[in-house]
């Protein structure tokens, strides 16, 4: 590990040209750490720039202002690697391929990484082993987004970019899915970034949820999250997780 | 689904499904050929019976039985005509298909290529292959080439648009995994955009088929010494109307034999379309 941190962002910001020369300033002077093995969540506003800021941190934008450190190094460096897994809303499964191709899609497109995980493991890993020789459109949404996880997880990335993985899932999918993705976290210690809608999802899973306000994007504030873990479901009828939706709620209010 | 563990019973409940599912294809198979057989049967015994009750000459319309006559008279004749039309059109549809899909890939790979070439493209379609049929006939002589050249220029424009469309409705986030992946512009056209784009290009396939045939047809009016083309203007310039409806309905069929095929070939390929699964 060459950085203490795992990622860095210093003064970030992402002005997307539009029409006429009307700039759109997506996000203004992001500052954050984030270090090894450290589960954020993102929370926000719809449009206040959280799927730009995983863009940048993916290297799939370039900053207009400030940098981002991945390792201490350029987030191209980084994907050049391989030390990212993207995940996203839409699954996008490629439809013609079976589940267990489509988690090998990374192999076949970069095939001497060294670092490489057997895809039908990684499908028992997700609980989808029986699965393997379905098509998407034959899954349930939580199933198609299970797959997505596993093909990212094909190089072993330290890092997960997870950008509201769980919103297209309806609430009762969503909240095992929760549970699913904590277990997978404990057992590999990556580092995730997190977008999500949910109050409740932020609390759940992050070590630290990230406030974010729209127009321009910026940080409203950093609140960590003092709950033991693993955490369960009967946490989120507790006093202590109660306060922490009221703060984030209000925070998200102001 | 473990069906080689199944209990007894359960093998029964399989095959009384498996007995459903066929009953159920045959009953679909039913109601969509029989009504259209029915109706067309229907017409043409209408046609029959009109022409010899109304007594109307058969230089002016042949009766079917007439037509039918005339096809089995000379079965070989027509086929061989046909050979030589359905020849041509489909050369012609994989000349102008192949160069339309290779113009596609440089013009949704390149806005400046786009701009150049899709002038081009448009004058192509804008100006009625038939009219200059009879130019490209002073140009290529009275081989094939004229035929199939016509053939294809004419199956050219919806393959290329088409085939545009589908390469950039590239679904985003699976582009942003691959880009995430560091994954080269070759891998993401091979293993993303090319089969992304192959609805488009099977319903390109659809539209241009029949105006290869059409474009093999007229091409054969004005340049050749053979073909249906060939056989309808000739038994038009003679009055022979059975002929001419024959080597009509030799077309027709041809038409319907490809279409089906076509058809046939796009459910296997597009298995995991929407277009072929709601349509199971
Ligand atoms: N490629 C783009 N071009 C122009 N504007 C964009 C682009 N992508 C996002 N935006 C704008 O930037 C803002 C932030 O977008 P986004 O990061 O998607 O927000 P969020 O994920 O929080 O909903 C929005 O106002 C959006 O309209
Ligand atoms: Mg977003």
């Amino acid at each position: 590990m060459a950085d203490s941190q795992h990622i860095t962002l210093e003064s970030l910001s992402k002005v997307y040209p539009v029409n006429q020369g009307r700039d759109l300033v997506a996000l203004r002077d992001i500052d954050l750490k984030v270090s090894w093995g450290e589960f954020v969540a993102i929370i926000g506003p719809s449009g206040c720039g959280k799927s730009t800021l995983l863009r940048l941190v993916g290297g799939l934008l370039k900053p207009s202002a400030g940098r981002v450190l991945v390792n201490g190094r350029e987030p191209e460096q980084a994907q050049r690697g391989k030390e990212v897994g993207f995940v996203f809303q839409d699954p996008a499964l490629l439809p013609w391929r079976t589940v267990y191709s489509n988690v090998r899609l990374a192999l076949e497109v970069n095939r001497n990484h060294r670092q490489t995980r057997d895809p039908n493991e990684l499908l028992e890993f997700v609980g989808l082993a029986p699965f393997s020789g379905y098509y998407p459109h034959q899954l349930s949404g939580g199933m198609q987004q299970r797959v997505a996880l596993a093909r990212a997880l094909v190089f072993d990335p330290p890092l997960l970019l997870m950008d509201e993985p769980f919103g297209a899932l309806d609430e009762i999918t969503r909240a095992s899915m929760r549970y699913e993705l904590l277990r997978i976290w404990q057992a590999t210690k990556k580092t995730v970034l997190f977008v999500t809608h949910s109050i409740a999802e932020a609390i759940t899973l992050a070590d630290r949820v990230v406030v974010m306000s729209s127009r321009p994007g910026e940080i409203r504030g950093v609140v960590p999250v003092d709950l033991p873990r693993p955490r369960t479901e009967a946490m989120e009828g507790e006093h202590e997780f109660q306060e922490y939706a009221a703060r984030l709620r209000e925070m998200l209010r102001e | 689904m473990e069906t080689g563990l199944a209990e007894p019973a359960e093998g029964q409940a399989i095959d009384a499904r498996r007995q459903r599912r066929l009953a159920r294809s045959v009953r679909r198979i039913a109601g969509d050929v029989l009504p259209p057989v029915i109706v067309l049967t229907i017409g043409i015994l209408f046609w029959e019976v009109w022409t010899r009750w109304r007594d109307i000459p058969p230089y002016l319309v042949a009766p079917p039985s007439m037509v039918l006559d005339r096809l089995r008279d000379e079965p070989s004749f027509f086929v061989g005509e046909g050979l030589v039309t359905l020849y041509e059109a489909l050369f012609g549809l994989v000349c102008g298909g192949s160069i339309a899909i290779l113009a596609a890939v440089a013009m949704a790979h390149s806005r400046l290529v786009e701009r150049t070439l899709f002038p081009i493209a448009i004058l192509i379609k804008v100006t009625p292959i038939v009219a200059i049929a009879p130019l490209l006939a002073i140009w290529f002589g009275f081989g094939l080439a004229p035929r199939v050249v016509i053939a294809a220029l004419i199956s050219f424009f919806p393959i290329l648009v088409n085939t545009v469309t589908g390469l950039r409705s590239t679904n985003p986030d699976a582009l942003a995994f691959l880009a995430s992946i560091h994954a080269s512009p070759f891998k993401v056209f091979i293993k993303l955009r090319m089969p992304s784009s192959l609805p488009y290009v099977f319903a390109a396939l659809k539209v241009s088929m029949p105006l290869a045939l059409i474009g093999a047809v007229v091409a054969e009016w004005f340049s050749a010494d053979e073909g249906l083309g060939l056989v309808i203007f000739a038994s038009n310039a003679q009055l022979d109307t059975p002929t001419l409806f024959a080597a009509v309905t030799v077309l027709a069929a041809m038409g319907v034999v490809l279409n089906l095929v076509m058809s046939l070939t796009e459910r296997a390929v597009l298995f995991w379309h929407e277009s072929v699964r709601e349509s199971r």
